[in-house]
């Protein structure tokens, strides 16, 4: 009896054994991989853990929540209820009210060229179609008038409007936002690593089972999607791109791009086609991301010197050329296919404007 | 002490870790065969849903033109899987680059096709981890 429950616990010890092996086999070395269409864009995650799938299943109930708030196309979301509001103020969800104190915020940095109540504007052009054309100049003209963050106000979880007609367009933020709760999700779970990409933002959490940094790569500027113009070799971080060639379409010969300045309703031109940025804090990165198209390079540059961002950033111009910048203020050039190793480079927790600060409005 | 009782492991026994470890292996080889998350190398496939929907699993070792709905049409040619043509205006799934690497996906975001390349090991062939645009 005695020698049969030995024999019993060695295989049943045996068999632990080998499906271990094969939990990690999936999951721990070779990663799970999902992609959903969330926020009206592809959202691709890949998970390296023992625990995989449950966190895959807990980033997409993620994804699933914040699109009842943020969607700007779903017209029964929070967002959606905001701008269609009977009254001047409105008690928000905590997620809303982040994106909007940053979308503020941007505002502020940029020097008004970016404003987060655009949307009376932006929904005049139509970029995502593929058949688009410039909306009338008078039409311009007269969404421009309820262009203005001054009039937008958070406090706590309450947003407040002077402007009834003012409508908020968080397209610059949001990505951001989800990304970086996705990643605050999977760290606050003890993820071991992961690789987000939510609509061309990537962000990453811990590492690759075989420890080396992951390869994130840039892409090439009016090419086709997916060729590489450089790569990002980078640990935990994000890389984030705004581009002139994303949602756009041509009328007589000149390009009209979603990146719409706030103080003239059309597509900025400050001679950038491409801003990536490279940081810790995924919010602030893609608003950086535009706000550069917005600025162009040197004021961007200014403006992350001035700030003390934790940043680095790369920009291309109208001819592809592409130009490195980092925190210390140095600048150089990034040849095509260029490799740029951020391996070494070290977290910063500071970069993150304080949310008591963007809170502060009122 | 008889020898017999000196003995730790009788025949029974062998037999029955024996039995339990092959029918371990037999789980083991049929989760390693099935579970797509645990697909190698020489299994790499195309996967498509289509509106949420699972729309098929293709080998990418043989060509073929494989239509999706009414509204996609893509290929598998050389290893590599293109949007061929798709319904829709803007056209930014067919200007795609081609995927072949795990992981590599191709989206039609007006018809809500995805094309995701399953199995392989995604890195280790100098392969990127993802892609920012």
């Amino acid at each position: 009896m005695h020698r049969l429950k030995r024999g019993l616990i060695m295989t049943a010890a045996a068999a632990c054994i080998l499906f271990t092996g094969c939990g990690s086999l999936n999951t721990e070395k070779d990663g799970l991989s999902r992609t959903g269409l969330y926020f009206d864009t592809p959202v691709t995650i890949r998970i390296y853990d023992d625990n995989a799938g449950e966190l895959m299943d807990g980033c997409f109930e993620l994804c699933d929540e914040l699109e009842r708030v943020l969607s700007a196309q779903d017209t029964s979301s929070e967002l959606y209820k905001l701008n269609h509001r009977s009254s001047d103020e409105t008690g928000v969800s905590e997620a809303l009210a982040d994106c909007i104190a940053m979308g503020l915020e941007a505002g502020d940095m940029s020097g008004g060229e970016f404003d987060i109540t655009i949307l009376p504007v932006s929904s005049l052009w139509d970029f995502r179609s593929g058949e688009g054309s410039v909306p009338g100049k008078d039409d311009i003209e007269k969404a421009l008038r309820h262009v203005d963050r001054s009039g937008v106000y958070v406090s706590g979880n309450k947003v407040s409007f002077t402007d009834p007609e003012a409508e908020l367009d968080l397209g610059a933020v949001a990505k951001g936002y989800i990304s970086g709760r996705i990643r605050e999700y999977l760290r606050s779970n003890g993820c071991d690593g992961a690789v987000i990409n939510l609509g061309g933002n990537v962000s990453t959490v811990g590492e690759r089972p075989d420890r080396r940094p992951f390869k994130i790569g840039i892409q090439k500027p009016f090419h086709d999607r997916g060729e590489v113009a450089a790569v990002v070799s980078l640990r935990e971080g994000c890389v984030i791109s705004s581009g002139t060639y994303e949602r756009c379409f041509e009328e007589n010969g000149v390009l009209y791009h979603h990146i719409l300045s706030a103080k003239t309703g059309y597509p900025a031109d400050t001679g950038l086609v491409q801003v990536t940025v490279i940081g810790d804090d995924d919010m602030l990165c893609d608003t950086l991301s535009t706000v550069g198209i917005l600025l162009g390079k040197d004021r961007t540059e200014a403006l992350v010197r001035e700030k003390g961002y934790d940043v680095k950033l790369v920009f291309t111009d109208e001819n592809g050329i592409m130009t490195l910048y980092s925190p210390d203020g140095t600048e150089s050039g990034l040849s095509e296919g260029e490799i740029l190793d951020l391996a070494d480079r070290e977290p910063s927790g500071k970069e993150a404007p304080d949310p008591a600060d963007r809170e502060q409005r009122k | 002490m008889t020898l017999g009782k000196k003995r730790a492991v009788t025949l029974p026994d062998i037999l029955l870790v024996s039995a339990i470890a092959i029918s371990a292996l037999l789980i083991l080889a049929f989760f390693y065969l099935h579970d797509k998350d645990a697909v190698r190398q020489q299994d790499k496939r195309l996967v498509i849903t289509a509106d949420g929907e699972p729309a098929g699993s293709y080998p990418l070792d043989e060509d073929r033109i494989i239509e999706i709905g009414d509204t996609n049409v893509c290929e598998i040619r050389g290893g590599k899987v293109y949007m061929k043509s798709a319904e829709c205006p803007d056209q930014s799934c067919v200007h795609s680059y081609p995927a072949e690497r795990e992981g590599q996906v191709i989206v039609c975001l007006p018809n809500k096709v995805i094309l995701e390349i399953i199995g392989g090991d995604s890195g280790s062939d100098g392969g990127l981890d993802s892609f920012a645009y």
